[in-house]
Order: structure tokens, then sequence, then C-alpha cells
């Protein structure tokens, strides 16, 4: 299955969207796809086709996945 | 005692008498510092009902036993008083490097009392103090009086925490800004401080040096820290708050057109990216911060002339003159943070009024004619920067609306109210709580107003690292972002309580994981190894900080504020609209008043908010009891 993916940079994701073609997709097998380091993958908010996300969600083609460490200050 | 030297400051401004005071080592065990300790005093010595402006209002600057010692981001103040803008508690902090520099002069904190007949400023040198003219330096910019003290005092690391033209002039948005780029920002605290004719506090400590119980451990501790922190990815060094634009965009919770939206169609306008790419000269820090998330940015265009003595926009500033304005061009935005900077103007206030000026004037509520021949469309950025001017300056209808909403709305008409977006007369700050509904609580509870900094955020503490992160003080389980649930309540006042315990010993949020290298259960061996004293723990921080929310409360009954005031603006119980994740969000008004009630009574306050006996004996507050 085909989803397309962003988040940042830094933690091994594409900055812009980009396509990845995976067996199973979750947003787990999409972390191990990029190399997101274990220490900081509890800490990512997925964002699902613009709505909000679990890291347990289950993917289906198509799905546009934005993987964010959410911000809290001024 | 270790890491505090118990003194106080008292600066009698009519009379120019200064004396020295004990500050006993039980009430830093009862009240650790910073906002709590300075709130006692407060509460001691300032009586309900006094105007904030007049000589008997007291202004009380609290640093803690922690302030100045070697752990990352303990560069914090508070700044205590009685708004003039709100007419309750006035609470505010900052980072920087005053707090450090007031301790190694040898004190921890300095209460100021009545007014000069002339504008002075006071100098305090290795223990001594002085008040010294400043009616050169009245009407200056900041950075004119900043360096002009800096001259006179002859060194140049001299920290000075200073009001500008909005304080002079007594505006309900005027903040006190320590070299330059620092603001304690909110509430009016630098119109207290005008009030007085207090231009500045200048502060310099060249001997001191802080004592520790355990000077080995807590540099362990620090090494620790930082070397375990390094090792995990992180891009708030990198991009400090600007970071926010982006997250906050994308979850859909960034306000723009004065919080009818939650995402801003130019975003990327104003996100870290662009900053970095266009205007940033370099990064900044206050003491001790491994981090370095301020930005210092140089324009000059031609038409924008921007001075990085000022420091730059942090995401709140551009949030209030950037999306909420409707203006996608971090330029202006740039612009008016200096403007702010230069008079000592709260950039939030000002951001979030302009804002509201907007959109009554697109509804046909406001006319050009009432703006001084402006028009004040959303976007206009031009007209945003000659508007702000009229602010810091108290101008022309700048003066009106730098007295806050009420005074706005009772001048514009009462059809204006429905688009203002404050609490307790204090604007929003940068977060839309449709879509983080515990930051719904932290909007409508705190008695200090609208508090994006009262706890850790939602979406935060919706993934299980980040929940994780407040197992140490009983949060085990993440909660949705938009869950107003009891439990979530219950886990709201366990972080506040946390949260005011930080502005208690004065540790920025940001060095707390997950931002910084602080792990919540560090921060209680650390006090520790400062100290020496067992009651300087995590469990007791906590208390503190829940002692605080009931002292504050007291205050702000005593001066006439009641359960009518814990609210939200009626937009944010209508739905969200625009695009974005949170589109069609909103709170719910029955779940959040029955939220209100649980907060209460987890406070053991009663239904209408005011705290019962038992609270004030659980909180060692006995000493409040019949005070109000």
């Amino acid at each position: 299955m085909k989803v397309t993916v962003r988040g940042e940079s830094e933690f091994g994701l594409p900055k812009d969207f980009e396509e990845v073609e995976l067996q199973n997709p979750t947003i787990e097998s999409i972390m191990d796809y990029f190399h997101v380091d274990p220490k900081i993958r509890k800490h990512l908010f997925p964002i699902v086709n613009s709505r909000m996300g679990k890291l347990s969600q289950e993917l289906q083609e198509g799905d546009k996945v934005i993987l964010q460490s959410p911000y809290s200050g001024g | 005692m270790y890491g505090a030297w118990g003194k106080l400051l008292r600066v009698d401004l009519t009379t120019g008498k200064i004396t020295t005071e004990e500050i006993p080592e039980i009430l830093f065990k009862r009240y650790l510092g910073g906002n709590t300790l300075a709130l006692y005093y407060l509460l001691r010595e300032q009586k309900g009902g006094i105007d904030p402006l007049s000589p008997e209002a007291n202004l009380i600057f609290m640093t803690s036993f922690v302030t100045g010692t070697p752990g990352p981001g303990l560069s914090r103040m508070s700044i205590v008083g009685k708004s003039p803008l709100s007419g309750g508690y006035g609470e505010t902090e900052a980072g920087g490097w005053w707090g450090p520099e007031l301790k190694f002069a040898g004190y921890e904190g300095i209460i100021l009392t009545g007014k000069s007949e002339k504008p002075v400023y006071l100098s305090i040198k290795d223990g001594a103090a002085e008040i010294k003219s400043a009616e050169h330096l009245w009407g200056e910019k900041l950075k004119e009086a900043h360096d002009a003290i800096k001259d006179e005092l002859e060194d140049s690391k001299t920290r000075i925490a200073l009001i500008g033209e909005a304080g002079e002039k007594m505006s309900s948005y005027a903040c006190i800004i320590n070299e330059l780029k620092h603001a304690n920002g909110r509430l009016g605290m630098g119109a207290v401080m005008g009030s007085k004719n207090l231009k500045a506090i200048a502060v310099r400590g060249t001997t001191q040096k802080l004592p520790m119980y355990n000077e080995e451990r807590v540099k362990e501790i620090v090494k620790d820290l930082i070397r375990e922190w390094k090792e995990i990815p992180n891009t708030f060094p990198k991009y400090g708050t600007m970071r926010g634009v982006r997250a906050t965009q994308e979850v859909g919770v960034f306000p723009t057109y004065n919080f009818q939206h939650g995402v801003f169609d130019d975003f990327e306008n104003l996100a870290e990216t662009t900053y970095m790419e266009t205007i940033l000269k370099k990064t900044g820090t206050c003491y001790r911060c491994p981090i370095s998330c301020k930005r210092e940015v140089e324009i000059d265009d031609g038409k924008y002339k921007v001075d990085p003595a000022y420091g730059g926009s942090e995401y709140e500033t551009t949030m209030a003159f950037g999306s909420c304005c409707g203006v996608n061009d971090l330029k202006p935005v740039s612009a008016a943070h200096q403007l702010c900077q230069q008079s000592g103007m709260d950039t939030i206030s000002a951001g979030v009024t302009i804002a509201w000026v907007m959109e009554c004037f697109e509804n046909g509520l406001i006319s050009k004619d009432q703006l001084d021949g402006l028009e004040m469309n959303f976007g206009n950025s031009d007209n945003m920067l000659i508007l702000l001017e009229k602010m810091c300056k108290s101008e022309g209808v700048g003066a009106i609306l730098t007295k806050g909403f009420k005074t706005a709305i009772a001048h514009f008409g009462e059809e204006t109210a429905e688009y203002a977006i404050q609490v307790k007369n204090s604007a929003f700050p940068a977060h839309d709580p449709r879509g983080k509904a515990g930051l719904a609580l932290a909007y409508a509870l705190p008695s200090a107003g609208p508090d994006h900094m009262e706890v850790q955020h939602d979406h935060v503490m919706a993934t299980e690292g980040g929940a994780a992160l407040y197992e140490a003080i009983g949060i085990n389980e993440p909660l949705p972002a938009t869950d107003l649930s009891p439990r979530k309540v219950r886990n709201f006042f366990v972080n506040q309580s946390l949260y005011n315990g930080f502005n208690a010993i004065g540790i920025c949020d940001f060095c707390v994981r997950p931002n910084g290298p602080f792990t919540i259960s560090s921060i209680g061996e650390y006090m520790q190894a400062v100290t020496g004293w067992e009651s300087a723990s995590l469990w007791n921080l906590i208390k503190i900080g829940e002692k605080h929310s009931t002292m504050s409360r007291i205050f702000n009954l005593r001066e006439g504020l009641t359960v009518k005031d814990d609210t939200l603006p009626e937009r944010m119980f209508t739905p969200l609209e625009g695009g974005g994740p949170c589109a069609g969000f909103y709170i719910d008004k029955e779940t959040f008043n029955k939220a209100i009630r649980t907060y209460y009574a987890i406070n053991l306050w009663d239904e209408d908010g005011v705290p019962t006996e038992t609270c004030l004996y659980q909180n060692e507050l006995d000493w409040l009891i019949g005070e109000f």
C-alpha cells in the first residue's frame, strides 16, 4: 500500500510529503522505514488525512500522514 | 542556609528609605520562592481594594534558592502585584540574566512601595542599594535608557529591568523588560512600576558566590542531565519557539483572524524555516541554558529597520501580529515586536487587541473615523503598525485600546464584546483551546488570567512519551487532546501545581523534558543537593504549587473577582471555522462548566470557587481564615 508521509527532517522524516510503499502500513512501520530514533517515537503525534490520529492506527491506501513532535509554549 | 541568602530588599519610593530584611528559612520551606513567596508577602501586606496604580500598591520581584545555581534554566524571576488590567492577581515571569544577577548582588527579592516624586531608578550592587535620578531617562526608548544606565554605572555586566513609554504612561499592557529581550509581559506590571515613577532596577553582583550544600553533587546532576538530554533528538534548540507556527498549524489550533480559524493559509511565510532563511541573525540564551532558544533578528530593507539588540519575535508574538491579524510577512511582525520592546508593551495583549479591532472594523462595528482615520482590515500590516505605535504612545485611539478590552468595549459599544477573545480582561495567548481542551481550563481558571504556560499542553500529554514524562507526579496515561473529562481535570490540577511550583523556584519550563535537560524527578534531587533540605522535594514543590492556586484565588476574591470570571469567550463554545484537523471543534458548555466545578472540588473549594477552611488547613494557610 502507498501512503504519503512528512515530518521533522531532524528525526529522519521527509520535510515534504513523500510517497512510500509498505506491506501493512502502520505508523510504527512508517517510523521503521525512516529509521526514526526509538527515543523520540513515543513523543510523536500523528495527523492522518488532516484529522488527529493515534500511533496504534492502521493506515489505508492513499493516507496522508504527518508525524510531529507537539509544541507547547510561548 | 544554602542556595539562599535569606535577604529581602524593601524600598519605599515615597520616603526613599531602603532596608534589608531577613527571609526566614521557614518561609522558603513553606513557599519556596518566586511567585508563591512573593504572593505570601503581597497577601500579608496589601489590603484588598487598593488602586494598583497608587502608592499603596506593592510591586514585588522574587527569585528562589536555586536561582543562579548551575542547573539549566534556573534564570527566571517572578513579578507580582495587583494587575491594573484585570483588577486581580498579577503575576508574570521572565528569564534572561536579571534574576541570577539579583542573587549575586545579595538578595532573593525586592518589595517596592510608595511613589517617588520624580522619576528614578534603583541600583543594587554587591548588597548596597541606591536610588538615582532617572529624569533624563524618562521618555527614552528602552535601548537608549538601558545603555545610558550601564554607562552611568560604569559596569557593562550590570543587568537592567526597565519600563518604556507604555509603563511611564501606565498603559494596562505595559511590561517590564530585562536586557532588552526578556519580558515580564502580561497583566500590566510595567504600569505599576511606572505609577511609582520607577524607570529601572539595575543589579550587579561582582563577588558573591552562591553557597551550595553539596556543590559536587549539584555539578554531577547537571552533567548527567545534559549528557542524557543530548542523546535524544530535539528540534527546539534549532528553531526555538518558532517551531510552534508549523506545529500548531498542523494540528489546526493556530489562531487566525482573531481566533476565527485554526489554520492560516500563508503560515509558511511565518514558519521557522522562513524565519531562519530571511531574518534570523543569531540565537541567544538565558543564564546557564544549553538550549539557546532566543532569536535575534535584523532587517534593514528600506521599509523596515529592526535592531537585533531587541531580540526577535517568539511564537506568541508571531501569532499575535501575524496570523491573528491576517498578516503573512515576518518583516512587519518583527517591526511590531520591536515597537513593543522599545516602549515596553506586551505583544500578546497588543496584537490580539488589534485583531479584535480588525474583526470589528470588517463587521462595521467600528468605523474608520473612530480609529483616527485608519482602515483596519485583516492583513493591513502598515495600518497595524500605525495603530500599534499609537497604543505604545497612548495617543489617540491607542490610549483607549491599551486600557484593555473592558474599556475599549465600553467606548466602541457592547456589540463589539462578542469578538473580544479574553478572560479577566487579558487577551488569549497563541493556542486555540477548542483543539486543546486542557488549555480551556488554563485560560479560564488561573487567577492571573489566561496562561499558555500554566500546564503542559494537551498534544504532548496525548502521546505515550509525553504522558510518561509526568509519571513522577502521578500522570499514568495519555489522554486525547480534546478530552475534558474529570480525569483530564484531575491531570490538569496536578500539572498546574507542578508548573506553579516551577514558577516558585524560577525554572524555565523549556528546560524540563520534553524540550530541556531536567526530568521531573531530578528537580527534587537537584533542590536537595543545593539546599540540604528534606523539604526541597518534588512532593513539596507540587504541594506548594497547589497552595499557590488557593492563595491567588483568595487574592482575587478579596478584589471582587468571582466564579463568573472563570469562563471563556462565547466563540470558544462555537465551532472552529476554516480548515485543519480541529475544524468544527468546540468546547461543550455543559462539559466545561462541569470541569470547572470538578476543579473547584479537587482544590477543596466550594461550588463558587471559594476555598473552604479544610482547604486552608490542608495547605497550611490557616492564617488566611477570615481574611476574605
